[in-house]
């Protein structure tokens, strides 16, 4: 059962926690033309629930698709959790068939130096 | 409106009407999903590919339009699907629009990829969109002016090829 940590928008993504699993889910679109508020309070989400539990093993991202306006601050989120959970696991999913995603996926994991489990859905 | 498609004619004289007309007025995730809607029948890859485009167009001209006087024409077939975005914009916005695409005829395929991720990395620049449509239409946009009641309008057109 997934917890919604934060809600899905028209334009931002949703933030789950998947406590079965461990897992923490980004899931949705990410198009606003400001999207820092959004990934500022994203960070801190992850942050607060992080220093609650030491269950997190995995973060997923789910993008159906993101505005390049996105790419920077989904970097640096990704950045901040490697700081704050420095052994979790990156999960990057994709549509199957949808290259880009797949490539922008590649793109974080080399700009990061780590390695993703990329799974196509 | 009239008067934004009355500019979009004198930029495509031989165009047939466009397939799909999004205005600038309607909030961004609204016309997404009606683009969305109206491309359904292309492969996710394509579609996807093109509502990106079309993200970046309109976002663009929401920044830089002068008035509410922006669009995004759509045309589709079986081959490809060609995305135009038309707005007023200031000489100033032109030139580097112009100056971005310049710089990135200069690169390959490879150090696109690399300047693109830098960009993500270090700074969220004007114009880094441009260069993720370049990466993903693997196509450089025709840039044409026209100028009417002393103001400026750009006209930014892309094609997507569907193979």
């Amino acid at each position: 059962m997934s917890i919604e940590l934060i809600k899905e928008t028209t334009d931002t993504p949703a933030l789950l926690f998947d406590k079965s699993n461990n897992k923490l889910i980004m899931r949705g679109k990410s198009i606003a033309e400001d999207p820092r508020a959004f990934y500022t309070r994203t960070s801190e989400t992850i942050r607060n629930l992080a220093s609650k539990t030491n269950n997190i093993d995995m973060v997923a991202f789910c993008f159906s698709y993101f505005n390049t306006l996105s790419a920077k601050y989904i970097f640096d989120l990704m950045k901040a959790i490697q700081t704050t959970i420095p052994n979790v696991t990156v999960e990057w999913q994709y549509e199957q068939d949808d290259e880009d995603m797949l490539e922008s996926g590649e793109d974080f994991e080399d700009m990061l130096s780590a390695d993703f489990i990329f799974t196509r859905m | 409106m009239s008067g934004i498609l009355n500019i979009a004619a004198q930029f495509h004289p031989d165009f047939p009407p466009p397939e799909i007309i999004m205005d600038s007025t309607k909030p961004l995730p609204v016309l997404v999903d009606e683009l969305e809607k109206a491309l359904i029948n292309y492969p996710v890859k394509y579609r996807k590919r093109a509502m990106f485009v079309f993200t970046e167009l309109m976002q663009n001209i929401q920044k830089h339009q002068t008035g509410n006087d922006g669009m995004v024409l759509i045309w589709k077939d079986k081959t490809e699907i060609i995305c135009t975005g038309i707005n007023s914009t200031s000489m100033h916005n032109s030139k580097a629009i112009e100056k971005e695409v310049k710089s990135a005829r200069a690169l390959t395929d490879s150090e696109l990829k690399s300047k693109i991720k830098s960009r993500w990395q270090h700074t969220n620049k004007p114009g880094t969109g441009l260069l993720q449509i370049i990466r993903k239409s693997n196509h450089f946009p025709a840039i044409n002016y026209k100028t009417k009641k002393n103001k400026l309008f750009i006209s930014i057109k892309i094609h997507i090829h569907v193979h």
